[in-house]
Formats: structure tokens, C-alpha cells, sequence
């Protein structure tokens, strides 16, 4: 019995050594890919959010600007990753977050503690402080091995296969030339961000606290937060529903927020991918102009 | 509680540790402790069925004594079909009640009549085929003047409810699994290695190979207007995988489990897609299941040493009553029917047993003829595989004749690499070990430690990387 107790132990614990050792060398290759931007000093601002920030902002046609969105991020995702980039010494000036009508609607939970909260996490793993790990350790502990195996596909691809920076710093990035919004998709997109079995959704309490942390660690840091409210198809802006609207300014005037809005630049459907959410390259051409114009 | 989560794998380590630490001195501890454990394990499923498996267990265990103790034939009769009717009572109301009405409601209405039954729409209770036919083999083997009563009640609880084989088998013999449990356990290493290992490959089976093919298995039959017929004949033949790493993935858990604490299950798998005709493949499927057919229906039938007419009845009974035991669904009793339409050929001529040793046997490879005997026995597998894969018998006949059109010449349009391969070492690693118990049970003496070492890693690897896309065990539904 002690024989089978002994070599029970020594079979798991060569693995179990190797995942340490693994989980160490990962957690400092991604820390240190993500302060790397503290030493660029040519960059005063950054943009952050999800996917509409990361394909509407074409940061190759703004001066001293970094778009480090990635697509599902939510201010939960978002504050994690500003931490570590604003710590201590750095050349920022502003932090320009996508927070829009859908950012608070509860839909947004799926991409941290629900549906996919063994896919989307997973890329941000390493990022995140100890107690932040457990958590979704913890809540994951039913498809733990899966958990694990998105956080080590995700590390292989950044490190070993693309040719990008790692996944959770984002960029701009837009594949959308020649399309148009359609009333189907923006009807359909609507549903999934504002509506659940028929009925209007909550709203996220996760992406509101979230938001009181991202303004509570740029006043800290000393750097001024721009909440960038980015345009959407005016077909799919009438469907929000009113409870989302009103949250959204009530919360910005509440907070005090600076908020960038696109109204005055004229969008042609053209401007838009099909679900009428995300602005197409020529979107996005048009609004990162506008937005040189107004704010740089 | 899945064989394949997290909560089993803490589950077991807790009883194990108890087993062998706490109550490793006294037989009635171990039993004790393995009562709870099993009723425990079965209560994380549901547990309003748990006082139904009392009740079950209850009955036999008093009738078992009844029948033993008449001294006069009528009365043993009489407890002996109380048990019987009793059991299958259950059975028939929990798992064919709807079944019936609503066929017998169909039945009306094609002779014009309209009536609504109401049907109950009741749960299945976890495991009410196994544990039935557990009790029932008890009882017969009792009145058959087979074995003794079981006496101690613990012992006879256990015999029903130890919780590898509780929800989904192996299906017991009380002449089998009773003396094991009458005889204190006493750890043996090699043994606990063994059921270690067993259980790995089983999750193998399981995750790897049956998780894998019931990705694309159901996106097939689910969408099978949108596939061309190589597509469906590929479909049919990952559910083959499927169904096959699936179930007999469980039953290596289960059985590597029970070695665990010192007890031996009955077999349930011998590299079936191996066999030669279909005799053999019976022979070597769901073996529990087949020999219970064998030894309780079909030789009280009067098997094989009766006239012709009576066999082909008797191969027919014990076939369409496997496939209804399967589910309440029509399809189950066609693919059944097909069975015994493919079996019945070699028991008239008498060939049935001609191929009863392992294939190749001693070589690396088999002959052409074996070769090809092997694929045309896989082919009319998989042909029945359609119907018990199938929603309904429209479906199945739609997707047959999908696969026999012309497009069963095209390019099929799910062609998943990864799994190809997967399934190419798989199928390697069977026939390799197909002498053996499971195909990897010979490890521990063929190679050396550091090589078995890095090979188990590399299995558990291959399940931690596939694992993410689970599917509840197919024959927990039966």
C-alpha cells in the first residue's frame, strides 16, 4: 500500500512540478511583454476596450497612440491590464476607453464569469492578480483542464506561432472592406446584446464597478479617462432599448466622464459591418480623422 | 457524478484512502463504507431514485430468502414471480409507460379512432436496466438452486449498488460478484496498478476518442440534409467510435475502479470491431449483456438444440428484446431485428462459433481473408449503428439513402485530420493489445519503467488537450 501511496505521488508529482514551472515562466513572459509599454515614451495616449474600439480606431493614423483593444474585453479585463501599464513610471498622458450603450448591459457577464468564462479569461490569465486567478480557477473547477489547455493554446500561439504581440494587448485591426450594414444582422445583434428569451436584459454590474475602478486608477495615476462612445448604424441606435440609453447618460453625467461622440460625421452604411455595431476600414478611417480633429 | 470529472476524482481518492486506511481490518466496515460511498455516488444524480434502489434491493434480498426457504414448488414460484413482476414493473413503468400509450394512441388512430391518453413524462431513474436486472439474475440463480441466498443484508446491498457498475454495469452475477463481496479485501498492487491503468485508457476511450467523434457524429446526423453521402457514411462510422469508446470506455472505469478495492467485474469488451462475423462480434459486445440474454432468456427458450422454426423465434426474441431494452424507441427494435437478421445465417448453419479464438493470434498482422471478413462485419455494424443512432425511423431511412446516392462518390465535406490520426493510433493500439484484457493492460511487463512512464504522460496528455467538449455517457440513458 505504501509502495502504490509512494509512486502514485512521484507519477503526479513530475508533472505536476513541470505545470509549476510552466505556469512561472508564462506569468513572467506575459507581465513582461505587457510593462514593455512603459518604456515607449513617444506614446501618450491609449486606447482600450473591446472590438469596436480595437476595429475602430486605426492607431497607424494618430500621433503618439496605442490601440491595445482586444475583441470581448470588458472593463473587468481592461482595469487588470491598465494596472500594470500605468504603475509606476510612464509617459501617458490618456486613456481612452470604448464604453458604449451594450458595454453595460448584463450580456457582457457571459465574457467574464459566465458562458465563456473558460475562454475569454483565459488569455488574460497570467495578467491578473493572485486573487483574480483563483477566482476563475475556482469557478472554472468543473472544466479546469479546459481552462487550462485555452491558457496554454493561447501562450503557444502568441509566443511560438504569430507573428503578433500577445493576444490580450489587441491592436487595430479590421478585415471589413467592402460591406454594408444589414437590417437581419442588426436586428439579431441587437438581440444578443439588449434581450434575453424576449425579455430586456439587466444590466452589468461587473462592467459598472469596473468603471469606477479604471476612473479611480487614472485619477491616481494622473492620467486623464476619455470614455469613447464610438458610432453605431442609426437603425441599430434606435433599437437600444431606452433603460440602456438612459443608464449609459446617467452614468457618465453621475461620474463626471468626458465623453467622445461621433454625431456630427456623416456614415454611409458602407461605414459599417453587417450587424451595424463595428465600423468597416472606411469607418474607421473617417472616425479616427475625426477624432484627430476634436481631441489630439 | 461523470467517471470523467472533477468531483469523481476527488470522490474516489476519499473512498479509497477510507477503504484501505480506516476500514481495511473488518469485511463489514469495507462493505459499510462501500454502501455509503454508493449510495452517496448515486444520490449526486438524484436523489428521489435512491429509495426506488432501496425498495428494488429490499425486495430481492426478502424473496431471495422466501423462495430459498419454500419447501413447496408453488409457493417459490409465487416469490419468484412477485420479484420478477415487481421488477419489471418498474422497469415497464418508468422507462416504456409513454412508449406503449403513445404507440397504442398511434395504433388507434390509423384505424380512425382518436383517443388522448395522457402519458406521464416521467424521469428514467439512473441505472433501473443494470440494477434490475441485477436483482433478477440473483432471483433466478436462487430459484434455479444456482447459489444460496444472500443472508446479510449489507452484502446483498452492495452486490446491487456497488457504485462502478451501478448506473451503467457491467451487469453482475450474484455467482461472480456475491463471494467477493463475502471475503474481506486485502490490498494487492498489482491489481490497484492494473485498475489504474485501466481507468486511464477508459478515460481515453472516453474523452479522446468517444468525446471527439460525437463532435462531428452529431453535427451529422443533426444536419443531414446539408451532407453528402460519403459525409453520412463517415458520420455513421464516428458514431461507431463513439458508441464504442464511449461505453466500453466506462465499463474500463468502472472495471479498473473496482480493482481498486480489491474486486474483479466481469468483462464487458473484447475489441469487438475485430470480429469476424457477427456471432463473434455478440460474443465480444456488451458481453455482460449478451451472456445475461443468453443464460436467461434464450437457453430458457430452449437456445439452439430445438427445432429450426423455435430458434429462428428464440434468435428473434432475444434480439428484439435487446433492442427494446436499449430505449423505448422503434428504432432500438429495428436495429435489434437487424441483428438477429445478420446472426441468424451462421446459427442455422451452425457456424456461429467457428471463429472464437482472437484474430491473427500470435501475429502482427491479420490475413486478407481476415481482413476482409473483419470489414464487412464492421460495415454491417455501423449499417445497424444508423438505426440506433437515429432520432426516429424516417431519419434513419433518410440518411440511408443519403449514403446510398450518388454523391456517396464525392469528396465527404467534414474531414476533421486531427481526429483521422487520433483514430488511426487508436485502432493501432487496439489491435496491438487486442490479446489482452484491454489493449494496454500488458504495458506494465512489456516495457520498461521510464518508457511506461512517458507513455502514460502522453495519454494523459492527449485527455487533458481533448478534454473541453464532454457528453454525458450514451448508456446512461438505458
Amino acid at each position: 500500500m505504501k509502495l502504490f501511496i509512494k509512486k502514485i505521488v512521484l507519477f503526479s508529482a513530475i508533472p505536476f512540478c513541470l505545470f509549476i514551472l510552466l505556469n512561472i515562466i508564462l506569468n513572467c513572459i506575459n507581465n513582461r511583454a505587457l510593462t514593455h509599454y512603459k518604456s515607449i515614451t513617444n506614446v501618450n495616449s491609449i486606447f482600450i476596450g473591446d472590438s469596436h474600439v480595437q476595429t475602430g480606431i486605426n492607431d497607424g493614423l494618430l500621433l503618439n497612440s496605442i490601440n491595445l483593444a482586444v475583441a470581448a474585453e470588458s472593463p473587468f479585463f481592461s482595469f487588470f491590464k491598465l494596472g500594470p501599464i500605468l504603475k509606476n513610471k510612464h509617459s501617458f498622458k490618456k486613456v481612452y476607453l470604448g464604453f458604449s450603450y451594450h458595454t453595460i448591459s448584463s450580456y457582457f457577464d457571459d465574457y467574464v464569469f459566465k458562458k465563456y468564462a473558460k475562454d475569454i479569461p483565459a488569455k488574460y490569465f497570467y495578467i491578473l492578480p493572485l486573487r483574480e486567478k483563483i477566482e476563475f480557477m475556482r469557478f472554472n473547477s468543473n472544466k479546469l483542464s479546459a481552462f487550462f489547455k485555452n491558457i496554454f493554446s493561447n501562450n503557444f500561439n502568441d509566443i511560438l506561432v504569430s507573428n503578433r504581440p500577445f493576444s490580450f494587448l489587441g491592436g487595430y485591426e479590421n478585415k471589413y472592406n467592402a460591406t454594408s450594414a444589414n437590417k437581419e444582422s442588426m436586428d439579431n445583434r441587437l438581440r444578443h446584446h439588449f434581450y434575453e428569451d424576449g425579455k430586456v436584459r439587466g444590466f452589468s454590474l461587473i462592467n459598472i464597478n469596473y468603471l469606477d475602478n479604471i476612473i479611480d486608477l487614472c485619477k491616481k495615476e494622473k492620467v486623464e479617462l476619455i470614455i469613447l462612445n464610438l458610432p453605431v448604424h442609426p437603425y441599430y441606435k434606435k433599437g437600444v432599448p431606452q433603460k440602456f440609453i438612459e443608464k449609459y447618460e446617467g452614468l457618465m453625467k453621475q461620474k463626471g466622464l468626458k465623453v467622445v461622440t461621433f454625431e456630427n460625421v456623416i456614415l454611409s452604411d458602407s461605414c459599417f459591418i453587417p450587424n451595424g455595431d463595428h465600423l468597416s476600414q472606411i469607418g474607421a478611417t473617417l472616425v479616427t480623422a475625426e477624432l484627430n480633429k476634436k481631441d489630439f | 457524478m461523470l467517471f470523467n470529472s472533477i468531483n469523481f476524482a476527488v470522490f474516489l481518492p476519499i473512498v479509497f484512502v477510507l477503504y484501505w486506511f480506516i476500514t481495511k481490518k473488518s469485511l463489514k466496515d469495507q462493505n459499510i463504507l462501500l454502501l455509503i460511498s454508493s449510495y452517496f455516488f448515486y444520490t449526486c444524480w438524484d436523489w428521489r431514485f435512491l429509495l426506488l434502489l432501496i425498495f428494488s434491493t429490499g425486495l430481492d434480498y426478502c424473496t431471495g430468502i422466501k423462495i430459498s426457504e419454500s419447501r413447496n414448488k408453488k409457493r417459490r414460484k409465487f416469490w419468484l414471480w412477485l420479484s420478477i413482476s415487481v421488477n419489471l414493473g418498474f422497469l415497464g413503468l418508468f422507462k416504456y409507460y409513454d412508449f406503449f400509450v403513445s404507440s397504442f394512441a398511434e395504433a388507434l388512430y390509423y384505424f380512425g379512432l382518436q383517443i388522448n391518453f395522457s402519458t406521464l413524462k416521467i424521469i428514467l431513474p439512473l441505472g433501473i436496466s443494470f440494477y434490475t436486472f441485477h436483482g433478477l439474475s440473483y432471483i433466478i440463480d436462487i430459484y434455479k438452486g444456482k447459489i444460496k441466498p444472500e443472508r446479510n443484508y449489507i452484502n446483498y446491498s452492495v452486490f446491487v449498488s456497488f457504485f462502478p457498475l451501478l448506473v451503467a454495469g457491467p451487469i453482475e452475477r450474484a455467482t461472480h460478484l456475491l463471494p467477493q463481496i463475502q471475503k474481506k479485501r486485502t490490498f494487492d498492487y498489482t491489481k490497484a496498478v492494473d485498475g489504474l491503468r485501466q481507468i486511464l485508457w477508459g478515460l481515453f476511450k472516453k474523452i479522446v476518442i468517444a468525446d471527439q467523434c460525437a463532435i462531428y457524429a452529431n453535427m451529422i446526423f443533426n444536419n443531414s440534409t446539408e451532407f453528402s453521402g460519403s459525409t453520412h457514411l463517415l458520420g455513421a462510422i464516428f458514431f461507431a467510435f463513439q458508441i464504442y469508446g464511449d461505453f466500453s470506455g466506462y465499463s474500463d472505469i468502472a472495471i479498473g475502479t473496482a480493482k481498486l478495492f480489491g474486486i474483479e467485474l466481469l468483462r464487458n469488451f473484447a475489441f469487438p470491431y475485430f470480429s469476424r462475423d457477427i456471432a463473434e462480434f455478440w460474443r465480444r459486445w456488451h458481453i455482460s449483456l449478451s451472456s445475461w440474454f443468453r443464460d436467461y432468456l434464450y437457453i430458457p427458450l430452449g437456445g439452439s438444440k430445438v427445432r429450426t422454426g423455435i430458434k429462428i423465434r428464440n434468435i428473434f426474441i432475444v434480439f428484439l428484446v435487446s433492442g427494446f431494452w436499449h430505449g423505448a424507441n422503434w428504432t432500438f427494435i429495428i436495429w435489434g431485428l437487424l441483428n438477429a437478421i445478420y446472426i441468424l445465417p451462421s446459427v442455422l448453419l451452425n457456424t456461429n462459433r467457428t471463429n472464437i479464438d482472437i484474430v491473427a493470434q500470435g501475429k502482427t498482422l491479420p490475413s486478407f481473408k481476415e481482413l476482409f471478413s473483419i470489414g464487412i462485419t464492421f460495415g454491417l455494424v455501423v449499417f445497424a449503428w444508423i438505426f440506433f443512432r437515429a432520432d426516429s425511423l424516417e431519419k434513419a431511412i433518410n440518411y440511408i439513402s443519403t449514403i446510398f446516392s450518388a454523391s456517396l462518390f464525392t469528396m465527404p465535406t467534414v474531414t476533421p485530420s486531427i481526429l483521422f490520426g487520433v483514430l488511426a493510433i487508436f485502432i493501432l493500439i487496439e489491435w496491438m493489445g487486442r490479446e489482452q484484457q484491454y489493449a494496454i493492460a500488458d504495458w506494465g511487463l512489456r516495457w520498461p519503467k521510464a518508457v511506461r512512464w512517458i507513455a502514460y504522460y502522453v495519454i494523459i496528455l492527449a485527455i487533458l488537450y481533448f478534454t473541453g467538449s464532454e457528453q454525458k455517457f450514451i448508456y446512461f440513458q438505458f
